[in-house]
């Protein structure tokens, strides 16, 4: 790029000059020659450059050049006698020219502020001794020290001393987090308070933090279908309206008009001949809008993602991970004849030995010690089956109680009932429920004012927690009891089913298929999971599910803006022509019509960037 | 023969416009799969047969030299394409 200094030297030449020849011409109506020779200078100082690629863009036979017409406009003016507008035309697009460079220059630099998560180095500890290298030469199981205010290297685990950490470059959320021993460290976080030791678990190259980068970086290369659509289009216009322009030249010439007045008309058809507003202010707004959303803690893999969101009609939603925590609490306790602790010890000690989240919920609530059990097997789909302290314990499900021949209580609970008997006599009940995430109430009731026509949820448990699930949240549809192939199917039917854009939203652990077969393959809780950032188009950092409807205000944002984009340009370029053709258009609207429209598109634009009005 | 994922950073590109037909033109070079330039990041990537990237990288060049005069084109990073499985 050629120096901006020296370019706002030029123009500032340029409009000394201008002013003296327009004193010349319009005040004390110098002689021609005269006016030729300052406007003439002031001409060369200010559109040198742009004669000279044109003359060279022309050896290599690129016509259509910007250069290329805006020289020719120009020396027509000069030609036809128009000594001040032949000037005024090269100088008002250099200063376009100069507006534009520096609003894609400052959307340059906020955007890579926005993506200032690269560390810069890491401490790395050697027996005694704390040496700062490259993060690229630290390897797995080494182990680093992370000072307060130093920006997390690598993934790895806290080994020494607790913190708390600032994920909002990551997340998009103001929240610190606390480390203590033990936990995971996410690469690009901020460690805030104090030094912490920490065991590297993967490679730079693997960490979060290269892995978002690479995203970010290459989510620009998926292009919009609105910006492909640009830029065809703008193989098309600059020839169309130079040929127009030619027409406009020579047919009403051969028709005995005056050649001056035509080819005047001809040359205001040059100067809006490019397309630039278009070429740049679309992409640049899809490139603000990713940006935007990286911001908030979503990564959107490309711009033909964002633009897809923004059309989504029908969204369907994994379960557990997405809607749910995956855990659950429980929300009573109902013996039959007996307390409610013992009821509850009973079933914690079993409980136990089972990874399934909902023994693990049961054996959390019991706060006392936990004796465990003698001996314990699963009966699969039903419960467990354990000797504790000799005596014949059953926890399970109506099903395990009724082949013992036990009568086990009916229950009005819309969750998961947890049955208990112990030596054949039936002890009572625990009731389980699903704990909903955060913001899970509002999503879908803001998702429909936002066009989502249709919520479906999926889930592998029981009807009864499904439909439960459901109507907390407000889905219409509740598709429950489903084994895993049974997803990918049901999606290909909702899919089939619609018309319009269907995205799935899942937790990326176990949905990489249906996260790739959608439309839009949404994942939660990207952070820490390589699977989810990897399968999924859009990724939501932390585990909000609030942030998909932001995704969804970002992208419709983008899309109006890039919609008066593209209205407001070729509108203004269109009235132009027509004003020209007409001879209400000179020159100086001409060029207003070229520089000025880019500009203002570009700052229109650059609106995407602004991210205040999606915190709440 | 590897495959390698290259980019390329365009330094003077100014005009929208001149980048969209660099992308057009570097997208016909002979061996260059899935040419992509952004003019916002002022990258051109593409992927290619190791012993052709040299090659191309040059052809990528001469095209961004003729069409913007002012350009000019470095290596910013090279990297073997990894199969998904």
């Amino acid at each position: 790029m050629v120096s901006m200094e020296n370019t706002s030297k030029r123009i500032v030449a340029g409009i000394v000059l201008f002013a003296i020849g327009a004193v010349m011409h319009f005040v004390l109506h110098s002689d021609w020659q005269l006016q030729l020779l300052v406007f003439g200078i002031g001409y060369i100082v200010v559109g040198y450059d742009v004669v000279l690629s044109a003359v060279r863009n022309i050896g290599h036979g690129q016509v259509f050049d910007e250069n290329f017409l805006m020289t020719v406009a120009t020396i027509g003016a000069f030609i036809l006698g128009e000594f001040p507008e032949g000037m005024a035309v090269m100088l008002f697009f250099q200063i376009g020219e100069w507006f534009e460079h520096l609003a894609v220059r400052r959307t340059r630099r906020s955007i890579s502020d926005l993506m200032d998560i690269q560390p810069q180095y890491a401490n790395l500890v050697e027996g005694d001794s704390v040496e700062r290298v490259d993060p690229e030469d630290v390897s797995v199981d080494d182990v680093i020290e992370v000072r307060p205010g130093e920006r997390i290297p690598l993934d790895g685990i806290v080994i020494e001393g607790s913190t708390s950490v600032d994920t909002k470059a990551l997340t998009g959320e103001s929240v610190p987090r606390d480390l203590v021993p033990g936990d995971a460290v996410i690469s690009g976080t901020v460690n805030l308070t104090s030094v912490v030791r920490v065991r590297v678990t993967h490679d730079f190259e693997d960490s979060t933090v290269s892995k978002v980068l690479e995203l970010v970086e290459e989510s620009v290369s998926r292009k919009a279908r609105m910006e492909r659509f640009i830029t065809r289009f703008a193989r098309w216009y600059t020839p169309l309206v130079v040929f127009s322009a030619l027409l406009v030249a020579v047919v009403p010439v051969l028709l005995g008009q005056d050649p001056s007045v035509w080819v005047y008309r001809a040359l205001t058809f040059l100067v809006v001949s490019c397309p630039c507003a278009l070429v740049i202010s679309v992409p640049l707004a899809y490139f603000c809008g990713i940006g935007a959303s990286s911001k908030m803690g979503i990564l959107v893999k490309g711009g033909n993602y964002l633009e897809a969101l923004s059309r989504c009609d029908t969204m369907v939603f994994d379960k557990t991970g997405t809607l749910t925590e995956g855990r659950f609490e429980v929300v009573s306790v109902d013996p039959v004849g007996y307390s409610v602790e013992e009821l509850l010890e009973t079933a914690a000690r079993v409980e136990s030995v089972s990874n399934h989240p909902i023994a693990r919920s049961i054996t959390d609530s019991f706060k006392g010690p936990n004796a465990g059990v003698d001996s314990a097997e699963e009966v699969p789909g039903k419960g467990m089956r354990a000797m504790v302290d000799g005596r014949e314990v059953l926890v399970g499900n109506h099903r395990l109680m009724a082949d013992s021949g036990i009568t086990a209580d009916e229950v009005e609970h819309p969750g998961t009932v947890v049955h208990v008997a112990r030596d054949g006599a039936y002890m009572g009940c625990i009731s389980l429920s699903d704990v909903l995430k955060g913001d899970s109430t509002t999503l879908v009731r803001e998702l429909k004012d936002k066009g989502v026509r249709r919520t479906v949820m999926l889930s592998g448990d029981d009807r009864r927690i499904g439909e439960d699930v459901a109507s907390r949240v407000g889905i219409d549809e509740a598709r429950c009891e489903l084994l895993p192939g049974d997803k990918m199917r049901i999606l290909e039917e909702i899919m089939e089913d619609s018309d319009g854009t269907v995205a799935f939203v899942g937790d990326g652990m176990n949905d990489a298929p249906s996260l790739a077969r959608a439309d839009i393959g949404i994942a939660m809780g990207g952070l820490g999971s390589d699977a989810a950032i990897e399968a999924a188009d859009v990724v939501v950092m932390d585990d909000s599910p609030g942030k998909i409807a932001v995704a969804m205000d970002i992208s419709r944002r983008t899309r109006s803006i890039v919609i008066q984009n593209i209205v407001f340009a070729l509108g203004v370029k269109f009235i132009i022509l027509i004003a020209a053709v007409l001879g209400y258009a000179n020159m100086w609207v001409a060029v207003f019509g070229d520089v000025g429209v880019a500009v203002l598109a570009i700052l229109n634009s650059m609106r995407c960037l602004n991210t205040r009005m999606y915190r709440r | 023969m590897a495959m390698m994922k290259v980019t390329l950073k365009i330094d003077g590109l100014c005009c929208a416009n001149c980048a969209s037909k660099i992308e057009t033109e570097s997208s016909r070079i002979p061996g260059a799969q899935n040419v992509n330039l952004t003019f916002m990041t002022e990258k051109i990537r593409f992927e290619a047969e190791e012993s052709e990237v040299d090659r191309i990288i040059s052809e990528i060049g001469r095209i961004s030299k003729k069409i913007e005069g002012k350009a000019t084109v470095k290596l910013h990073s090279m990297k073997e394409l990894k199969e998904k499985a």
